[in-house]
């Protein structure tokens, strides 16, 4: 079995002296810089903050992350760089850091560099980044998911130790099961997003991606502040959702059988539950995000930059925002549908602690395939639910298809039950 | 949505050339949007 903790090892690597924080940073440099995955927009100061944390370490520093390499999603603010968000339209320098980034660096880390992205994070494949598409590294003629594909993809190729995604619809937990990896959206405002560009706010959630669960949650430890309790797993009821069955493909069934035979071994027990509304997400989701993003851009550029620099996704999205926002009768009703989803959850885990479905309706799709199938399409259909519930999701790697592609378990949780998730989650590694 | 609607649209998201894919794209996206009649029935009232 592979290394379930590299983060804790190379950080007692260097806490002893066996290696420095700059070999280290330096050599994930060299890998980054070998790369043709496309997964970093830009690189930041690394080597001068690892020399520093040497300084630091040697003279006593301890953290979590101490001298680790982290890369970050570039729509978070790093004082000195540039946040594109993926777009051709931001140029400016950030004066301030995002909250997650004075977090990481707390904690000892080494923010490695930026990653790439769908546009502003609108999309589920890394394709309408202007900085080009990133491609997975499982299979490099496919998509590594969206809308953190870099963060995902830098994982899975081991260019960063871990990487922050931030998760509206399931733009962390849908790239992870493409690229095989972990990926968390924790509970809604339990990390601090602030200095990050929004997308979403009622929806946006900042979370870690990393290999391993453990190193999971130790991203979350130190975003969150809250040190994870052991938590009790064995026995715990599981729910399956009835209103999911009919996305069901060959793949995705055999993530649903191999969650019973992991699940039974620790004595859990399983259920049908419904969530009738769990299929009007993508609309709710259409309504409510979008007219949240067309506030957010709208400041951004001038007309003629905004004709020239936006992509067609962008465009699209704050066209159905400022026409939904046009008729307040639609976001009411959008409003009352996810009323409705998240009374459907609290009446769900009257009967289950934790729902199980596949983070994806497929595995990653080929930049080539036709973007009218349907799990393309709808390739958050069953992320999109529980991120309008504001509920915690932890993507596992859980199974592979014929052709060795990846595809998650998506386990969720009632608010502020990470510690289930990750307790969990490490019983499909 | 009209055209004349689309361009008024446009207008209020800073955007002013008119693009006739998008016009159909914003458009298919809406339709799926009315689906969401059928699952807003007996939460009206609130």
């Amino acid at each position: 079995m592979s290394n379930n903790n590299r983060i804790s090892e190379i950080r007692e690597n260097i806490k002893s002296g066996v290696i420095s924080s700059k070999a280290v940073t330096l050599d994930i440099l060299g890998k980054i810089n070998n790369s043709d995955l496309n997964c970093f927009i830009s690189l930041v100061d690394a080597v001068e903050q690892a020399e520093i944390m040497d300084e630091k370490i040697k003279n006593g520093f301890d953290g979590p992350l101490a001298g680790v390499p982290v890369a970050i999603k570039d729509n978070m603010r790093y004082k000195g760089s540039v946040t594109t968000c993926g777009s051709a339209i931001l140029t400016q320098k950030d004066e301030i850091n995002c909250a997650v980034v004075d977090r990481l660096r707390e904690a000892g880390a080494i923010i490695i560099g930026k990653t790439n992205m769908d546009e502003f994070a609108m999309g589920s494949s890394n394709t309408t980044s202007a900085y080009g598409n990133v491609l997975n590294p499982v299979a490099k003629d496919r998509v590594p998911g969206g809308s953190s594909g870099g963060s995902a993809a830098a994982v899975a190729a081991d260019l960063c130790y871990a990487a922050l995604g931030s998760d509206t619809g399931g733009s962390i937990r849908q790239p992870a099961s493409y690229c095989g990896v972990v990926g968390l959206k924790p509970t809604l405002g339990s990390i601090d997003g602030s200095g990050m560009y929004a997308l979403s706010q009622d929806m946006d959630q900042i979370g870690p991606i990393t290999k391993t669960v453990d190193e999971n949650r130790i991203l979350f430890e130190v975003l969150s502040g809250r040190k994870m309790q052991k938590a009790e797993i064995n026995g715990l009821k599981i729910g399956f959702v009835n209103d999911f069955k009919a996305w069901y493909t060959q793949d995705t069934q055999k993530v649903i059988n191999r969650a019973k035979e992991v699940l039974s071994k620790i004595g859990c027990s399983f259920t049908e539950i419904d969530l009738p509304s769990a299929n009007a997400a993508f609309a709710t989701y259409c309504v409510l995000g979008n007219a949240q993003s067309a506030n957010n851009l709208r400041d951004i550029g001038t007309t003629a930059e905004r004709d020239q620099r936006l992509g067609k996704e962008v465009k699209k999205r704050i066209l159905i925002g400022e026409y939904v926002l046009c008729h307040p009768e639609i976001i009411d009703r959008a409003k009352r549908v996810k009323n409705k989803i998240i009374r459907e959850f609290e009446e769900a885990f009257k009967l289950c602690d934790v729902i199980v479905s596949p983070s994806a309706p497929s595995v990653a799709f080929k930049f080539t395939d036709d973007r009218r199938n349907k799990e393309i399409v709808y390739s958050d259909i069953f992320t999109q639910p529980p991120s309008i519930a504001g509920l915690p999701a932890l993507s596992v790697p859980c199974v592979t298809n014929e052709e060795s592609l990846p595809i998650g378990v998506q386990l969720v949780g009632k608010k502020y039950s990470e510690n289930v998730l990750f307790e969990l989650g490490k019983m499909f590694e | 949505m009209t055209n004349i609607e689309f361009e008024s649209i446009m207008a209020k998201a800073n955007l002013s050339a008119f693009d006739g894919e998008l016009f159909t794209i914003v458009n298919e996206a809406l339709l799926n949007v009315e689906t969401l009649k059928q699952y807003d029935g007996d939460d009206n009232e609130q």
